[in-house]
């Protein structure tokens, strides 16, 4: 059977996200994804198709590039202890994959972890085991998930975690049905596993992200619950909590809020809210609203400013208004919070919220500010008043920042500008923009045009000015920009044209500038031999025109003798006095014969 | 036509090729064996077993299948008469000229082969509407075709220059082979046709250069078509009068001057001129021209970058050349390249151009962060295939 890359990375790589340090202990069947029962030349093909794979993986940018380097590492050090023959052998890894190495055998296999434990924790199930004293040293395990059953060895069943600690968490298990674990030793780098210890568990999630708001009347709760609830039982108790999920009074609700409009302006209240899964409840959660009127929560409304990108890391300036005796904590995340503005929130929820963001704080005139760094990227930053029964929401405010594009360089040719620079990764696109006498103008360039263009070309006409490029990143709450990077161009000198004419004993010079210009200096050089003169200096000066005008578009013809003595083949060329700058004419203009 | 094996270097006539046996005997033969073949082992040091090589039977034109002589079965495979190397279909057929770059060590050749042969395939090919493919790549040795790309990435996505360029082993390494295709003839009432042509580049190392015994080694010079002769103007003796230059930028302590010297040493020999002027075409380039954009001005010629046009512009080619001629005759006071090249060589042309398009770091080997931006590299190249009949020639003025 040909190795199915697509059914490697979803069944062995995505569970190792981030965890390449964890290669080395993964099995190593389902490492090399070894099919049943391989004949020598099959597992010879397979071992070259997977080890192609990973050499075609590891140049990406992504975690599977990361897993992959690593395997490549831990394959090149498996070749070398045990050797690519035996590794070819079918034999060798009927060894390593049959359940006979779940058996303890002859005294060489590890004893099994004991005490196993699994604790919901909301959506995941954290699983805790200890280690058996027989077990010896660099005892490492083998968590895995059976949906229906018991997994019966290594590679049975969902890979949660191979790792040399007591515990491991299983974050994404599935809801409302039961679910079993088993935890295998090994001490031996995966060449015999224990027997598994196992256990069972059920996850009914509760709902999160509870905040609520009193108003004059009425009380408004919103949560968010699990996908598989197929309901959500709301019940409250005046002055205080409930004791179990049956107890209180019933309120009606949606799936994700309740409106109570049936309470007093000064009652403590307790709702109890349950997510229902077709008969089996979630835990209880409590919200309490204590009676009275909450401060407004309007009032904390934050700002953001970006100050500077330097590579990966945005600083910005974050300002709101001081909140009297309320501790305010801002915090960010890549997306708004659920709750509404003024939402009061417990404590508890406010760590599930992204991260505080922290910097250096300053107070003044009534307004408090945070200048942070911050990664690039896109965040939602919110501020949170915290008392000690809770926290309210503020207002949020949202920054996006990419990073700055880096040695920016600008060459003119003529009216055309030739821009270049380094490019922050990811970035795929850059917009450029700079002045010019109809208007400002922007154009947005392409990391392939750019690299097809040799750089970006502009046309940005005579004058002085400023060019500004800002890279622009995507991110999951859509574009951001970086701050500009800028660069000053200076302005294109007046070209001044010539030709000339009746190239014998007199030469006529015919000289058209575009601009109107005064004051303007030439001088025509003589040379004789191969080379055009580079420089005034590699011939002779026949003439100095010097304090000319000229208007725009109109020649002036200049008269000029040739010297008696010069030698032919011949050259003669025009210098600027470094005011203008001179247009040479076709070369075989400049010949004299 | 007379055609130089991009393998052997030996020039050959492009009607007169030989076959391959493919191995698939006619009904009721045996099979011919796989066995190494000696002569390509010989001349190329491939020693991989093959089917048997043989000329095509009489005189006349050449066939495009042929019987094998031992199994009778049909064949279409074409090899070197001489070194039994594999050929394309169509090579021999129209001008594929063999093209040997040359130069001082720390010229830049690899840097200028690497970044020509990716305008090759990707500006050039599109400003001539050409097809472009690598058909050989083995420069860096028998791996397979590995050494463009690796080149590649080393410029072009990690902003680094290659290591230079080792000497030669055995008298041998490949050359870089492109097949290139574009319409031609397209004038009514005819009807345009398809022109093949393949273009070997040879990157030479400087190491190979330093003495006349070295050069003597490098049959690639005796079988080339045209030479594209690659001079580091930091070498020039008025250079580092007219521009700064931080110390690490002169990778090379040799002067410009010796290495034409002994390339022309080397043709003359071989090529039995008699002291009579050289005929082999000779673009002789002027690299790293970004270090003068300074000192040339805005406006100047060598600075501008022309409009691609998709044929050679001879005017703005004799242009360039002159320009070039200019600043040579600026930094090198004595005239000793112009003269030299005058009085050897029948033809040869000057170009200015810049790699990488802005100064490396050469202490740590990278480039400029703004990537790789090549200024006029192509032009040589263009001018070569003018002469070669690939592209087309016009006076634009």
């Amino acid at each position: 059977m040909p190795f199915d890359a697509w059914r490697y990375e979803r069944e062995f790589l995505r569970p190792l996200r981030g965890r390449p340090d964890q290669v080395p202990h993964t099995v190593l069947a389902a490492r090399y994804a070894v099919p049943e029962s391989p004949t020598t030349a099959e597992l010879s093909r397979h071992l070259a198709e997977v080890r192609a794979y990973w050499q075609s993986r590891a140049a990406g940018p992504d975690f599977y590039a990361e897993l992959c380097r690593a395997l490549l590492v831990e394959d090149g050090r498996m070749r070398e202890t045990v050797g690519d023959p035996v590794m070819s052998s079918p034999q060798w890894w009927t060894r390593r994959t049959a359940p006979t190495t779940l058996t303890p055998s002859a005294g060489t296999a590890c004893p099994p972890p004991g005490r196993l434990l699994a604790t919901v924790s909301g959506a995941a199930v954290v699983l805790d085991w200890q280690e058996d004293p027989a077990a010896g040293d660099a005892v490492r395990y083998c968590v895995l998930r059976g949906d229906e059953r018991v997994p019966a060895h290594p590679d049975d069943g969902v890979l949660v975690a191979t790792t040399p600690d007591l515990q491991a968490v299983d974050a994404h298990p599935p809801v409302a049905t039961p679910v079993h674990y088993a935890v295998f030793a090994t001490s031996d780098y995966g060449q015999s596993w224990s027997a598994p210890a196992t256990v069972r568990a059920v996850v009914l999630p509760p709902v999160t992200e509870v905040g609520h708001v009193r108003e004059s009347g009425r009380i408004t709760a919103t949560w968010q619950s699990h996908p598989a609830a197929v309901g959500v039982r709301v019940r409250r108790t005046a002055g205080r909590p409930p004791v179990s999920a049956d107890d209180g009074q019933p309120v009606p609700s949606s799936s994700t809020s309740f409106d109570d409009r049936n309470i007093r302006a000064d009652a403590d209240y307790f709702y109890s809210v349950v997510a229902d899964y077709g008969g089996d409840l979630a835990p209880m959660v409590v919200v309490a609203v204590p009676g009275g009127t909450a401060p407004p929560a309007a009032d904390l409304r934050l700002a953001v400013r970006l100050l500077s990108t330097r590579g990966q890391v945005a600083r910005v300036r974050l300002t709101w208004p001081d909140a009297g005796d309320a501790d305010v904590q801002v915090r960010r995340a890549s997306h708004a919070p659920r709750w509404r503005t003024g939402s009061r929130i417990p404590l508890a929820d406010l760590d599930r919220f992204g991260e505080e963001v922290v910097g250096q704080l300053s107070i003044q005139d009534g307004q408090r500010t945070l200048d942070a760094d911050v990664p690039v990227g896109y965040h939602v930053y919110v501020p949170f008043a915290v008392r000690s029964d809770g926290a309210l929401v503020g207002r949020s405010a949202a920054q996006g920042a990419a990073e700055a594009v880096s040695h920016l360089q600008a060459r003119r040719i003529g009216d055309t500008v030739l821009l270049s620079w380094r490019w922050p990764q990811p970035t795929g696109f850059v917009e450029v923009s700079w002045d010019t006498p109809d208007g400002p103008v922007s154009q947005r360039v392409g990391r392939a045009q750019y690299d097809q263009d040799r750089g970006l070309r502009v046309s940005f006409g005579r004058a002085a000015g400023e060019i500004w490029v800002r890279a622009l990143s995507e991110t999951a709450s859509g574009p951001v920009m970086s701050p500009a990077a800028s660069v000053h161009i200076g302005a294109s000198p007046v070209r001044l044209t010539y030709r000339l004419v009746d190239r014998r004993r007199h030469v006529t010079v015919e000289l058209t500038a575009d601009e109107d210009c005064a004051d303007v200096r030439v001088l025509v050089v003589v040379s004789s031999g191969q080379a055009l003169p580079a420089r005034p200096a590699h011939g002779v000066v026949v003439e100095e025109l010097d304090a000319l005008s000229f208007a725009a578009g109109q020649a002036r013809t200049f008269d000029v003798a040739l010297p008696a003595d010069l030698r032919r083949p011949g050259w003669m060329r025009c210098f600027d006095g470094e005011t203008v700058a001179m247009v040479d004419p076709p070369i075989e203009n400049l010949r004299l014969r | 036509m007379k055609v130089a094996c991009p393998y052997c270097y030996r020039r050959i006539e492009g009607d007169r090729l030989w076959f391959r046996c493919r191995g698939r005997p006619a009904t009721r033969r045996a099979p011919c064996p796989l066995e190494v073949d000696k002569i390509r082992l010989e001349e190329t040091g491939f020693a991989q077993p093959t089917y048997p090589a043989f000329p095509p039977p009489g005189s006349r034109r050449l066939p495009t299948l042929v019987a094998c002589p031992k199994c009778g079965g049909e064949t279409g495979f074409r090899v070197c008469p001489n070194c039994h190397s594999p050929l394309p279909e169509d090579f021999g057929t129209m001008p594929s000229p063999l093209i040997a770059m040359v130069g001082a060590v720390g010229t830049g050749k690899t840097v200028y082969l690497t970044v020509l042969a990716h305008e090759l395939r990707g500006r050039l090919r599109r400003r001539f509407d050409a097809d472009v493919r690598l058909v050989g790549d083995a420069q860096g040795g028998p791996e397979g075709p590995t050494w463009l790309r690796s080149q590649v990435s080393t410029l072009y996505d990690q902003h680094e220059l290659s290591p230079k360029t080792t000497q030669v082993e055995n008298n041998r390494r490949e050359p870089l082979v492109f097949k290139w295709r574009r319409e031609q003839g397209a004038r009514l009432p005819l009807r345009p046709r398809t022109v093949t042509s393949y273009l070997s580049f040879y990157d030479t190392s400087g190491d190979d250069l330093l003495t006349v015994e070295d050069v003597t080694r490098l049959n690639y010079l005796d079988a080339a078509d045209a030479l594209i002769l690659l001079l580091d103007p930091f070498t020039l003796p008025h250079t580092r009068d007219q521009i700064h230059l931080p110390p690490s930028a002169i990778t090379s302590a040799e002067a410009a001057g010796d290495v034409v010297d002994r390339v022309t040493q080397v043709l003359h020999a071989t090529r039995g001129t008699g002291g009579s002027a050289i005929k082999v075409p000779v673009a002789v380039v002027f690299a790293k021209l970004d270090a003068f954009f300074d000192l040339l001005g805005l406006t100047h010629p060598l600075v501008d970058v022309p409009e691609p046009v998709p044929y050679h512009d001879e005017a703005d080619s004799l242009r360039t050349h002159e320009h070039v001629k200019s600043l040579l005759h600026d930094l090198d006071t004595n005239d000793d390249i112009d003269r030299h090249l005058r009085l050897n060589y029948q033809t040869f042309r000057y170009f200015g151009v810049s790699a990488l398009g802005a100064q490396p770091d050469y202490e740590t080997g990278a480039i400029h962060e703004g990537g790789v931006r090549p200024h006029r590299v192509e032009e040589p190249l263009v001018w070569l295939f003018s002469r070669f009949g690939v592209v087309p020639q016009r006076e634009r003025r």
